[in-house]
């Protein structure tokens, strides 16, 4: 899944993904929305396939073909207009979050791409009687270097439960104000962004139905 | 004191008290009246394609593995070993010629034959001391398909499936045999929800009472192609054997010759795949879109096996695409609920309409759609609501429809091109046979 070594924490090309990162954070818990999807390629890709139960040896742990999210720009903006409406009851009242961000490594990708990955912890309590939930997940990221600094070209979650124990995922955007739509100057921001060189599907999804993907049991007793 | 008498008679009236939503006595009855003797979907054909493919499900507490065999047969298996009683399959799915248990070894092939355990000749005696012969994981007490959906049900004695099915299965194939082909069914998206496992189930029966406002946010934003309450109000609702379920009023086709496609081409499918479907279904199902313009949406199987279909627009051009979800209301207890999601997707529809009826999916179903998550705050909210004392004092009214002297509202369609009773416009007819159903299996004894 990684090629190469991580760049040492020294770097200045880890060091600035890794305030990226926490940055992106700091923007999402304090619901500053309009600049988050300013942080995002007009390209971005943003996936989270369905993480399964299989045997050591299967050779898959997620399902290449089905996801939580498998999402592109307008689908990401859609999910950020809605919350912003009076009626996306979900999250209104909103939920509180806060993302804990861990274990970064950057790598060289593509060009002058960063490959980033990261450990996530998301906290989410709601009202006054629920429980509550937890989303533990890695990502790999690919950021993409602009004029305008580092965008989010890419993004792969691997959630760490085969049955999530949350409500839904209205969460990964966190919009609780009623600023309005991204503004003109984080429209600006997209513009740098290049076409999209976005690796494939993660060695861990399911590979296409067949006998290719059969880990079946030779022993017999 | 649980009264379930007056609990039955009360929901027979449409009058639901509060408390069955989160009444840990009313979970033991559902467990032991409904659950232990009903209908349960478990997997579809197509998620077990090859040989040695399995797929482990619940029915509430018990585990079962789906597999298919070497011959290719479809089984389903309690996944409790014989021996010591041991989960045999810890995977939720995978290919597998033998399922072996962790504990001592003792092997079953994929049919859930015991094809061998350790030193059976040494430690038993061979076979005079355990007769391997006839030995089998527990097969499910009854298993039937449709359509490629598998069901069991826990009750040796339960009717034969399409009996049970009756004239649900009419409106089953609008949602599960587009083509000859039949499903494709991927996923499914499985999360837990501090809800009733009742309340979906209730909800895609019939209300379509909701749209207009708990769904409010997706008109504001320009995904739904529906925007006008007046579509849903228009819409009829039907009720047939174990089921019921809702539809859209579309607009007027071109003609009387071009009914059917223009429907079909209103919701997104491409001209590619209608042929297909004009000779998948029957005349009747053909009129029900093209002649009374009523577009199958959610639908509710009895007890906790619904469906929806929906077309929202899915780009900044415009472009329709219909998708279409299967799930299923898996009780944890009286106050959770998993979920399960399926996309589902005709499998002989062309590449490209695959992936725009998944984008529509995840758009709008499932644990991130954005029609659901409204959906499932009010289903976790009432929930919550029910749980306590008060709760006990109301009886919610689920009425609509009726007046107080239990006369229809309005008279059914006289018209309407599918089996069982329709009415037009707003009404609890759904939830109210739903209720019935529910109300007929509790009232029957326990297994």
């Amino acid at each position: 899944m990684t090629a190469g070594r991580p760049l040492p924490y020294g770097d200045p090309a880890h060091l600035a993904a890794h305030q990226f990162l926490v940055e992106e954070a700091a923007l999402l818990d304090a619901a500053d929305f309009a600049g988050w999807l300013g942080l995002l390629c007009e390209d971005i890709r943003y996936l989270m396939p369905v993480r399964v139960t299989t045997a050591r040896g299967a050779g898959f742990d997620s399902l290449a073909d089905m996801g939580h999210f498998d999402e592109n720009m307008y689908a990401l903006r859609k999910r950020v207009q809605r919350l912003a409406t009076d009626h996306a009851w979900t999250e209104d009242p909103p939920s509180r979050t806060r993302h804990f961000v861990t274990n970064v490594r950057t790598f060289r990708a593509e060009g002058d791409d960063l490959r980033v990955e990261s450990a996530l912890l998301l906290f989410r309590s709601r009202g006054d009687t629920r429980e509550p939930s937890l989303i533990s997940a890695g990502r790999t990221d690919l950021l993409r270097v602009t004029a305008d600094g580092l965008r989010l070209a890419r993004r792969e979650i691997t959630v760490d439960e085969s049955v999530l124990r949350t409500q839904n995922l209205a969460v990964f955007l966190l919009w609780q104000t009623r600023s309005g739509w991204p503004t003109s100057s984080a429209r600006s921001w997209w513009n740098g962004c290049r076409p999209a060189t976005a690796p494939g599907c993660a060695s861990r999804c399911r590979p296409p139905a067949g006998p290719s993907c059969s880990a079946r049991s030779s022993s017999r007793p | 004191m649980l009264d379930l008498a007056s609990v039955v008679s009360q929901v027979r009236r449409g009058m639901i008290p509060a408390h069955v939503y989160a009444d840990p006595e009313i979970f033991a009855a559902e467990r032991d009246r409904l659950f232990a003797r009903s209908w349960m979907f478990l997997a579809h054909e197509s998620e077990i394609p090859d040989p040695g493919d399995y797929v482990v499900r619940r029915v509430l507490a018990d585990s079962f593995i789906v597999a298919r065999d070497e011959t290719g047969v479809v089984r389903v298996m309690f996944n409790m070993c014989l021996h010591r009683g041991m989960q045999v399959c810890r995977a939720e799915l995978g290919n597998a010629s033998h399922f072996r248990c962790p504990y001592h070894a003792w092997t079953y092939r994929n049919d859930g034959r015991l094809a061998g355990l350790p030193f059976h000749e040494e430690a038993y005696g061979g076979e005079d001391g355990f007769a391997r012969a006839g030995q089998s994981l527990l097969p499910a007490p009854s298993m039937g398909t449709h359509n490629g959906l598998i069901f069991i049900s826990l009750d040796p004695d339960a009717p034969a499936l399409p009996d049970y099915l009756g004239d649900f299965a009419f409106y089953l194939d609008f949602y599960t045999r587009q083509s000859p082909a039949g499903l494709e069914l991927r996923g499914p998206q499985r999360w837990r929800i501090k809800a009733n496992w009742k309340i979906g189930a209730e909800n895609f029966a019939g209300d379509s009472y909701h749209t207009p406002h708990t769904h409010a946010s997706v008109v504001d934003i320009g995904l739904f192609r529906e925007p006008k309450a007046s579509k849903r109000i228009q819409g009829a609702l039907y009720q047939a054997g174990p089921g019921a379920g809702t539809t859209y009023k579309l607009p007027p086709a071109g003609n009387e010759h071009s009914g059917f496609a223009d429907q079909l081409r209103y919701v997104g499918y491409p001209d590619a795949m209608i042929p297909a479907m004009a000779a998948a279904w029957s005349d009747r199902q053909r009129a029900l879109v093209a002649d009374s313009g009523f577009m199958p949406s959610a639908a509710t199987l009895f007890p906790n096996l619904s469906f929806v279909h929906n077309w929202p627009q899915i780009d900044a051009d415009g472009t329709v695409a219909p998708f279409i979800s299967l799930r299923q209301w898996q009780p944890v207890s009286e106050r959770e609920t998993e979920v399960l999601s399926w996309f589902a997707v005709d499998a002989a529809a062309p590449d490209d309409f695959k992936r725009r009826s998944y984008t529509a999916y995840l758009m709008c179903f499932g644990s991130s759609g954005m029609f659901e998550q409204d959906d499932v705050e009010n289903w976790v909210s009432i929930t919550d609501m029910a749980a306590g004392s008060m709760a006990r004092r109301l009886t919610l009214n689920s009425r609509m429809g009726l007046t107080s002297e239990g006369k229809p509202v309005k008279p059914p369609l006289a018209t309407f091109a599918g089996p069982g009773v329709a009415h037009q416009g707003f009404g609890e007819y759904g939830q109210r046979h739903w209720l019935g159903l529910w109300a007929d299996c509790l009232s029957r004894d326990a297994r």
